[in-house]
């Protein structure tokens, strides 16, 4: 369970600080499949690098399956993203000299699994995906899809309960990127917690929820598909959550093209980031 | 994540970069080849000059060199004779002494017929063989004869061959060769040893008397005493130097020279020497290590998106440090291996010709070892350190 409380995400831009995130209330309960939307430097893909423990908020506190990651050193948030989270790229993100096997040990490898349990384990995830005759091959020798089936065994191996995938499908054509939301679904349903940033509505209508980031704020936490987990989750949620959940969007393409102009600005954020402290807990 | 683990992908990564590596690791293998070939050289030589100094025989020589007092009231006493045949028969009274060497040395051209080079006389007496010897290859050694009655008759080195005679198959032996004009007759020959310090090729031996005839001198330029064993032998020397001194009515101006001392002090020369070339060849050291340095730099700066994903799939900064430093020890430990064999090599190769033994000492390969190690984690721990400290969010992106 992911449960972010008032948590903002600031840097500081020559002397003044440049708020990123603002306030941010939110909870993804395990085994949902949310999608965050947003336009360009609306603040979701650092939303997304919170939840997935890449980056810390300024403030506010981030709890994951109960435990306060505002607690946590650098060493146990990679900790946290070795066995919680498994990431899934746009750029696919793999390690070009590593074969698919190769690269699908590599989180193992951090896990301080042996040798034959990887091979194993990583045999296993790439038949999971399709690719059981595809393991020695190089990424270059991949198709796009390939690449991608390959990261997603990658983000399965060591078995995490969530699944973060930033614009998986961006760099893919439509219907390889069919292929790969399936794959997503099939996940989920075992149990998963998928969260998919994206700013194509075709591939949010995926995702049971779907969270709306515009401006640092969440202007929607509303439920495409599924209303009865949305209504739960705004009961259950704290007094801030309120007015910016209530609107429920799904088609919300014109506000993406409004909003790419301050997209420019917004992208020299990540070299300025600071870590702080952040939070992690269980619910 | 095992240390094995960070190795195996090290060599996949220098792997990866073939030319770059070798070239990398060339200034290493040129640092510490040269050292290593260096301290091997140095060590063998300074052995090799340490037992010619020393010699089998337990000998002590005594010199002469006026004090500087002396020299001040007769400035003439440096040209003095240094030691007399009565100073011998002086010498040979003490009791610890068992045998006394006289020698005397003049350079002096020697001729065949026409044919003439220079030669170095040296008057031996009989003590000289018992305690010196001469290995001589054909025809016979001196004789007590030959000692008494200073007998025209000389052994000589194989050099006088090549120089004295056009044609190859003369044999020296029973030639009568001229000492200026003095004639001698060679009834010995000795064989030159090969190798670096060979000298003595053109030596000509001749008894003690037969030199001071051919010379016209009393004279006897070296004395050098045996004893029983070391002990007596030093409180036979300092004797002889007491009693030449109050026999000449001198201050200090014969004393003894140890050879193991003044080996000793070649032997401190030659380290220095080696200290100090070795000291040049680490500065290339040095060198290879920044070349190490910079090609880690422009590595981690090439895989930033590697250590962008590294992180995001749960490496610790700490990891990433280490596998970068695994990285540039390894680049320097292959280097220094690589070197320690042609710097090896390269010293076996030398003393081989210079004919002296190899002295490649097991501490100078590992220290070799552990020094290239030491480069590769001084030299790493800059661009692993950048390394570790990069953002992963901003790694990620990084084209």
């Amino acid at each position: 369970m992911i449960r972010l409380k008032k948590v903002v995400k600031s840097y500081p831009v020559a002397g003044e600080d440049l708020v990123v995130l603002q306030d941010i209330d939110l909870q993804i309960k395990n085994g949902e499949f949310v999608a965050i939307m947003g336009p360009s430097g609306s603040g979701k893909s650092t939303l997304m690098n919170i939840i997935g423990c890449l980056d810390k908020p300024t403030s506010g506190e981030y709890l994951l399956n109960g435990k306060q990651v505002s607690a946590y050193d650098e060493k146990e948030l990679a900790g946290v993203r070795n066995q919680s989270v498994g990431f899934v790229f746009q750029q696919f993100q793999l390690l070009p000299r590593l074969n698919a096997l190769q690269n699908v040990e590599l989180p193992m490898i951090y896990a301080g699994v042996g040798k034959k349990e990887r091979i194993d384990r990583a045999q296993e995830a790439l038949e999971k995906v399709g690719l059981g005759d595809r393991m020695d091959h190089l990424p270059n020798a991949l198709s796009g899809g390939q690449k991608q089936r390959v990261a997603i065994a990658r983000a399965i191996v060591n078995e995490p309960n969530i699944i973060l995938a930033d614009e998986p499908t961006g760099a893919l054509d439509s219907k390889t990127g069919v292929q790969i939301m399936d794959m997503f679904t099939l996940l989920n349903k075992e149990g998963t917690t998928v969260i998919l940033v994206t700013h194509e509505a075709e591939i949010a209508s995926y995702a049971n929820r779907t969270i709306f980031v515009r401006d640092g704020k969440l202007t929607s936490a509303g439920a495409v598909v599924d209303q009865e987990s949305y209504e739960k989750l705004v009961a259950s949620g704290a007094e801030e959550e309120q007015e910016q959940e209530e609107r429920s969007i799904t088609e919300n393409e014109e506000s993406v093209h409004l909003d790419e102009s301050r997209g420019n600005e917004m992208k020299i954020e990540p070299s300025l980031v600071d870590h702080q402290k952040a939070e992690e807990g269980k619910m | 994540m095992s240390v094995l683990e960070n190795i195996k992908m090290a060599f996949s990564s220098l792997r990866a970069h073939k030319m770059r590596s070798i070239l990398t690791m060339l200034g290493i293998i040129i640092g510490v080849g040269s050292v290593i070939a260096v301290v091997a050289i140095g060590q063998g030589g300074e052995a090799v000059l340490k037992s010619q100094f020393t010699g089998e025989s337990n000998t002590i020589s005594l010199y002469y060199m006026p004090s500087d007092e002396e020299l001040e009231s007769n400035a003439s006493s440096i040209y003095e004779d240094a030691f007399t045949q009565e100073d011998i028969k002086l010498i040979e009274t003490i009791p610890e002494v068992e045998k006394v060497v006289a020698t005397s040395t003049e350079s002096s051209p020697v001729r065949y017929h026409q044919e003439s080079t220079d030669g170095t006389i040296m008057g031996i007496n009989q003590a000289y063989l018992d305690v010196q010897g001469l290995e001589i290859a054909e025809g016979r050694n001196l004789l007590a004869a030959d000692f008494l009655s200073g007998a025209r008759v000389a052994i000589v080195g194989d050099g006088f061959k090549e120089d004295l005679f056009e044609d190859d198959d003369e044999e020296l032996l029973g030639k009568v060769v001229y000492i200026g004009a003095q004639p001698v007759e060679i009834v010995g020959v000795i064989e030159s040893e090969e190798g670096f310090f060979s000298f003595g090729s053109n030596t000509v031996y001749v008894p003690m008397k037969t030199w001071q005839s051919v010379f016209a001198k009393t004279s006897i330029t070296e004395v050098s005493i045996k004893a029983e064993g070391p002990d007596e032998l030093k409180v036979a020397g300092e004797r002889a130097a007491d009693l030449l001194n109050t026999a000449h009515d001198k201050e200090d101006s014969y004393q003894i020279l140890n050879m193991e001392e003044m080996a000793e002090g070649i032997g401190k020369i030659t380290r220095i020497m080696t200290i100090i070339i070795s000291s040049i060849a680490g500065v290339s050291l040095l060198v290879g290590g920044i070349g190490v340095m910079n090609i880690m730099l422009v590595s981690v700066t090439e895989r930033t998106r590697e250590i962008g994903v590294r992180m995001s799939l749960g490496a610790t900064r700490g990891q990433i440090l280490f596998q970068f430093l695994i990285e540039a020890v390894t680049l320097t430990l292959i280097g220094g291996l690589i070197g320690m064999a042609l710097g090896t090599g390269a010293a076996l190769i030398v003393s081989h010709y210079a004919g002296w033994p190899p002295l490649v000492s097991i501490p100078v390969i590992i220290g070799g070892i552990l020094f290239s190690m030491f480069i590769g984690i001084i030299f790493g721990l800059l661009p692993a350190n950048k390394a570790s400290r990069l953002d992963p969010i901003e790694s990620l992106r990084y084209e």
